[in-house]
C-alpha cells in the first residue's frame, strides 16, 4: 500500500493473506494526531501552547515516547534536541516552507534563548510534562518517521507477517528478509543513488542530510538541520548520514545528530551504541561503520 | 578418396556458420531482455493511496487525468502538466528506475516505478 502521511510519502509492501492497509493507516494517523505540532489536541500542540508550570498529562504511549526521545538527547550530547522548535520556526523550516531569507541574528538569539530542553520536565507520578518557560516548544519531526516505521514494523511482526518492507519517507524497516537499500545522492549525481547496502531483517535505517530541505541566499546554502548550540544550520563535514538500528527513534535521531556533530564525534557515539552507519562527507568520502557498501556513483570514494 | 575424407572432417561449412550466427543472435536478444533493467518496468499511479492506473513503461502513451497529464516515453514516465500551483511534480522530470517516485502533494497523486530494480528502496 502507498499513501501520504506526516507530509511525506510512505509505502508498505508485505506478503500476507489479510489486508492490513486500514490498520496501518490508523497507526500512522494516530501518530500524526499525537505528535504533530500542527494538529490541535495533539500532545505536542498542548505542550507548546501551555503556560509555564502547568502540567500536560500524557497517555502511556506518549510518556514512553517522550522518555525515549529525552534519552536520545543525552545519547547525542544534545545534537538531537526536540526543543529547537522556536528556532525551526524562526528559520521558516515549517509549512509552507516558503522562506528565502535567513533571519536576523537578533531573531536567532531570541529564539535560541527559548531553546533549552532543561525547560521541560517529565513527571513520572502524574505521567505528565511541565515546562518552566512558556515560550519553550517541542517538535518530534526529526524522529517521527523512525517512530512510524518502527510502529508499523512491530504491528506486522505481531500479526505474523513473514516478509515486509516499510518505507516512511525514506526511513525504512525490513521485516523477515534482508533488503538492498540505496542511499540518495546528497549532491547532483548522474545516478539516482550513490551507494547501496543490505538492511538486515528487523533493522531500521534512517538518513539525514543538508540536501533534504534548504534555501540559497546570496550564494550560501541554508539547510534545515539546525545546530542547537549556534542556532544556525549545522556546518560539519557530514552532508549525509545513514544510521541502521533496531530502534527507529534512535536511527532517526542519530542520523540528524551526525550532521550536527560531524563524523568524528558521531562515530564515537555510533560505536558506544552499537549501531551501523554510513557517513558521506563534504569531500565525497564514504565512511562505513560496520556496513558493507557497493558504490554506484564513482564520484564517491570509500575512506 | 583422400579429398572426400578431407571434406568430411572440415570443421565449418557455410550452413554451420549460419546456424552459429543465428544461435548467438538469439542468445544476445534473450540476454538483453533478461538482464536489461530498463525492460518490463511498470508504473503505478495512486490517488489518495488508491491505485488508479498501472502503466507499462515499454509502451509510449499519454494519460490525461482531470488535474494531471502523465506521459510515458522511451521507458520513462513524467508529469507533463499539473494544475497545482507549486508544479513540483512537473519539475521532478522523468523517472526510470524501480523505486523512484513522483509525488504531487496538492492533488494527492503518487506515481511509482515498480519492477526489476537493483535496490528495493531509497533512504
Amino acid at each position: 500500500m502507498n499513501g501520504l502521511s506526516m507530509g511525506s510519502f510512505f509505502s508498505v509492501d508485505y506478503s500476507f493473506s489479510s489486508d492490513f492497509s486500514e490498520d496501518i493507516r490508523a497507526i500512522l494517523d494516530s501518530l500524526e494526531n499525537s505528535y504533530s505540532v500542527r494538529v490541535e489536541d495533539s500532545c505536542l500542540y498542548k505542550i507548546n501552547s501551555a503556560l509555564s508550570d502547568v502540567p500536560v498529562s500524557l497517555t502511556e504511549d506518549e510518556y514512553a515516547a517522550f522518555s525515549r526521545a529525552f534519552a536520545l538527547i543525552t545519547a547525542t550530547k544534545g545534537a538531537f534536541d526536540p526543543s529547537v522548535y522556536p528556532l525551526v520556526s524562526v528559520w521558516g523550516f515549517v509549512p509552507p516552507y516558503d522562506t528565502v531569507v535567513p533571519p536576523s541574528s537578533e531573531a536567532i538569539e531570541t529564539a535560541l534563548s527559548h531553546c533549552d530542553i532543561a525547560s521541560f520536565s517529565l513527571l513520572e507520578e502524574s505521567r505528565s510534562i511541565v515546562k518552566s518557560d512558556s515560550s519553550a516548544m517541542l517538535d518530534f519531526g526529526a524522529v517521527m518517521k523512525g517512530y512510524a516505521a518502527e510502529s508499523v514494523r512491530d504491528f506486522l511482526l505481531a500479526k505474523g507477517v513473514r516478509y515486509a518492507l516499510v518505507d516512511v519517507g525514506g526511513t525504512i524497516a525490513a521485516v523477515g528478509k534482508d533488503s538492498r537499500i540505496g542511499v540518495r545522492p546528497p549532491r547532483e549525481s548522474k545516478d539516482w543513488y550513490v551507494l547501496s547496502f543490505i538492511l538486515n531483517s528487523g533493522e531500521i535505517c534512517a538518513t539525514s542530510g543538508d540536501y533534504e530541505r534548504y534555501f540559497d541566499y546570496e550564494g550560501t546554502r541554508y539547510h534545515h538541520i539546525l545546530d542547537p548550540k549556534t542556532g544556525c544550520p549545522a556546518s560539519s563535514d557530514v552532508i549525509s548520514a545513514t544510521v541502521i538500528a533496531s530502534d527507529g527513534l534512535m536511527a532517526d535521531a542519530f542520523a540528524t545528530a551526525a550532521v550536527v556533530l560531524g563524523s568524528e564525534k558521531a562515530l564515537r557515539i555510533f560505536s558506544s551504541y552499537q549501531v551501523r552507519a554510513i557517513i558521506i562527507t563534504v569531500d565525497k568520502k564514504v565512511i562505513c561503520h560496520n556496513v558493507d557498501v557497493s558504490i554506484k556513483d564513482t564520484d564517491y570514494v570509500l575512506r | 578418396m583422400s579429398s572426400d575424407k578431407k571434406k568430411e572432417y572440415c570443421l565449418f561449412r557455410i550452413w554451420d556458420v549460419f546456424v552459429l550466427v543465428l544461435v548467438l543472435a538469439l542468445l544476445a536478444v534473450t540476454l538483453y531482455f533478461v538482464i536489461s533493467p530498463k525492460r518490463g518496468q511498470m508504473a503505478e499511479v495512486y490517488r489518495d493511496g488508491e491505485l488508479i492506473r498501472t502503466l507499462s513503461l515499454d509502451v509510449d502513451t499519454e494519460i490525461i487525468l482531470e488535474d494531471l497529464t502523465i506521459v510515458v516515453e522511451d521507458g520513462s514516465i513524467f508529469v507533463k502538466y499539473a494544475d497545482c500551483p507549486d508544479k513540483i511534480c512537473e519539475r521532478r522530470g522523468r523517472i526510470y528506475n524501480a523505486g523512484e517516485s513522483i509525488i504531487c502533494l496538492p492533488n494527492k497523486i503518487i506515481i511509482k516505478v515498480v519492477g526489476k530494480g537493483e535496490v528495493e528502496a531509497i533512504t
